[in-house]
Formats: structure tokens, sequence, C-alpha cells
């Protein structure tokens, strides 16, 4: 202790509760020293007020999970950003999955077992289209090389390149002869 | 060692030190030479119960792992753990210290636990349950002061939240055990595993290091300690 004020250490010390009868008499001589391990105290005490406060209520929002019968500690489930991304992952792929089969079929490796041309079942019922036939189809239409709205002109090329083809046949056949 | 309990007998060393036959002298009650009849305020007989210990420490143990992880789910499973694992470990708890200071140190263990691990690390940033200092402040309940008041204690108490979170897991351990949980240095030094000097040293360290970034220095301490 300095002869004029208490050093940090005595101020330290006074918040731990190691209270000398030197420092207590001086705290009650020296109004700012006084001051200073008040101002201590009331710090601690409060930072001590706010995290009873805290954990008070957030304690309030977590009800206990007992075990009953007292489980193994390393097998209980606690709720993790992990596992919440690994549930959340999951319930995703599970919502995906029937989505994806509706748009590619119920059962695509039964229609593609079907051979072509089977269009019923032995029940009666309609058969649904089987990918063979579909694929067909697709073919077909794709293999138009030319589209409907200019079928005119491919009528029109076709006749130029049939009565050009005669003219030069006829010629030839001219210059056979 | 043994310990077997049940709601009306415990048994421990081999020796029952609890039995209501043999508190109406039914039946000669027989106790442990070396440690005797263990002392009610040790706690000893809520770790026959689980619902028991979870009603007298979940509270406490939850509390210093909040503070120490500042994160509730992972405090939370601290707690949980901790609990659990006293529980399950109760045959080999000695009586040497009482059940809050044993519960206390398994906590701390777990707390470094996840502290060093890497999970932590990654998810603290990305953690919603983290807490601020702000936040931590609104907390304060400090009835009957005037606005200015109020806003100067909350400050303060930011400035030391802010303080304890730049301090060494031991430093910032001692710290809360002692302003927080008020326990005492021997409690401590039990609870750590440690010396007594060395959680008076770990403490004065602590305050150190709070004084050097919110705590005020008044100029007649600086004074003081030049001339010192």
């Amino acid at each position: 202790m300095n002869a004029n004020h208490l050093s940090n250490w005595d101020l330290e010390e006074y918040a731990l509760g190691q209270r000398t009868p030197e420092v207590l008499q001086h705290l009650t001589q020296c109004p700012d020293c006084q001051a200073a391990a008040t101002d201590w105290q009331d710090s601690l005490a409060m930072f001590r007020t706010a995290a009873v406060a805290w954990s008070e209520q957030s304690l309030q929002h977590r009800p206990a999970r007992i075990p009953a019968g007292g489980n193994d500690p390393s097998k209980h489930i606690v709720p993790s950003p992990l596992r919440w991304a690994l549930v959340a992952a999951a319930l995703l792929l599970f919502t995906l999955l029937p989505i994806y089969f509706m748009h590619h079929g119920a059962s695509p490796q039964v229609a593609r077992t079907l051979p072509a041309g089977t269009s019923s079942t032995a029940a009666g019922k309609p058969a649904p289209i089987s990918d063979e036939a579909l694929l067909n189809q697709v073919d077909e239409e794709v293999s138009e090389a030319v589209p409907d709205s200019m079928e005119p002109l491919t009528h029109l090329v076709t006749t130029q390149v049939n009565t050009s083809a005669d003219t030069t046949g006829g010629s030839h056949h001219a210059q056979r002869n | 060692m043994q310990y077997v309990s049940t709601t009306e007998q415990i048994i421990y060393a081999g020796q029952i030190i609890h039995s209501p036959e043999s508190a109406d002298g039914g039946s000669p009650r027989r106790q442990s030479p070396e440690h005797g009849q263990v002392p009610a305020h040790l706690g000893f007989a809520e770790l026959a119960d689980m619902d028991a210990l979870f009603a007298a420490y979940r509270s406490r143990i939850y509390r210093y792992a909040l503070l120490s992880l500042r994160d509730e789910d992972l405090a939370e499973s601290v707690t949980h753990d901790c609990l659990l694992r006293a529980f399950h470990a109760r045959a080999s708890f000695r009586g040497d210290c009482s059940v809050a200071t044993w519960l206390t140190r398994i906590a701390t263990n777990l707390i470094r636990d996840q502290v060093r691990s890497r999970k932590l690390q990654f998810w603290k940033a990305a953690s919603r349950s983290a807490i601020d200092a702000g936040e931590f402040a609104d907390h304060l309940r400090a009835p009957g002061l005037t606005p200015e008041a109020s806003l100067l204690v909350r400050e303060k108490v930011k400035g030391v939240w802010e303080s304890v979170a730049k301090l060494s897991d031991k430093q910032r351990s001692v710290f809360l055990l002692r302003f927080v949980e008020e326990l005492e240095m021997s409690e401590i030094a039990a609870a750590l595993n440690m010396n007594v000097g060395t959680v008076k040293s770990h403490l004065h360290r602590a305050l150190s290091n709070l004084r050097s970034t919110h705590m005020p220095h008044a100029p007649i301490r600086k004074e003081a300690e030049k001339t010192k």
C-alpha cells in the first residue's frame, strides 16, 4: 500500500475479499480510494447479477430432459446445428425423391423391360405407354427434316429438283442418242 | 470402493451411512472408519437420485457452462453430460470434496473439451444462440436507477463481459467461479485441480486484465503505482 493511496494490487485484493485492517482503515479515510474500491465491487456485482439473470432466463426456455433410469451420457441426443442440418437434408431428400419419380415415370425399369408394341396387360387395364414407344414418337417428330410451316417451300424445292432432274436426264438421253 | 443407493439406504465404501432403520435404533449403524458419515451439506444423498441431482445442480452447472462457452445449446449439452456422467460415476466419488465441487470439476473438463474441439470453432461464428455483450447487458436488473446511471452500469457490465471473453481459459474459469459462483479459493483450487496460490495468481491476472481494458484508472491510483 502506498502512503497516499491504495495500489492496484490492494484494490484487487479488496475485490477478492482479502481485506487487511490497514486497507480497511485507509478506505475509511480516503474517499478516492473508497470510490475506486466501490467501483470495482459494483462492476463485479452487476456482472454477476446480469449473468445469473441471463442464465435463469435461458434455463426457463429449456425444460430439463432427465433420462428415465439414467441412460448412457454418450448416447443422449442434444440438438446441435449440425444435427439440424442433417435432419433438414434428409427431409429435403424425402420430399424431392417422389417428385423426381413422378417426372420420370413411376417404374422406369419395368417399362423398359416390356416388349415393343405391348399395349395392354393381362387384366385388361390400359397399359402405361412404355418408354420405347415414347422414344419412337419423339424420334419421328425429330426426324422430320422440315417443320410444318416450311413444308410448302419444301414441296416447291422438290418439284424444282424433279423438273431439273428431268431436263438434265432428257439432255443426257439426247446426247446419248 | 462400493456405493449402492436406494431410496431407503445409502451404502458408501461398504458401510451403511444412512438408513431409516438405523436412525431409530432398529439396527446397529455402521460408519466408514475413513470417511465417517458424509455431512449433509456435501449433497451426497442427491447423487443417489437423478431427479434430485438435476434439480439441485442443473442451474448452477448450466450457468457456469453458459458463461464459459457463451452458447446456450452447448451449455445445455455440457450440463446434461456433466450430470449424467456424475450420476453414472457416483461410485468413484470419494467424498473428499463437496458434490458441487466435484461437478464443477467434471463440467470444467467438458467445457475444455468443447473449447478445444474444432466443431466449436466452426459453429461459434454461425451459431444463432451465441450472445453478444449488448444482449448480455440487457439482462441486467437494476431497478431504481436513473436512466443515466442505468446506462453507465450497463456500459460497465458490457465492459466486464468483453474483458472476460479475452481472458485465457484458466483465468476465465477462475474468474467465473470466484465472482459468479462465489466459491472460496480452496474450492476453486479443488475444482480446477490447482494450488490455492495458482488460483490467486490467475485471479490477480484476470483482474489486472479487466482493469487494463475496462476498469477506469483513477489518476491518483496511477500516481500511486508510479511511486510504488
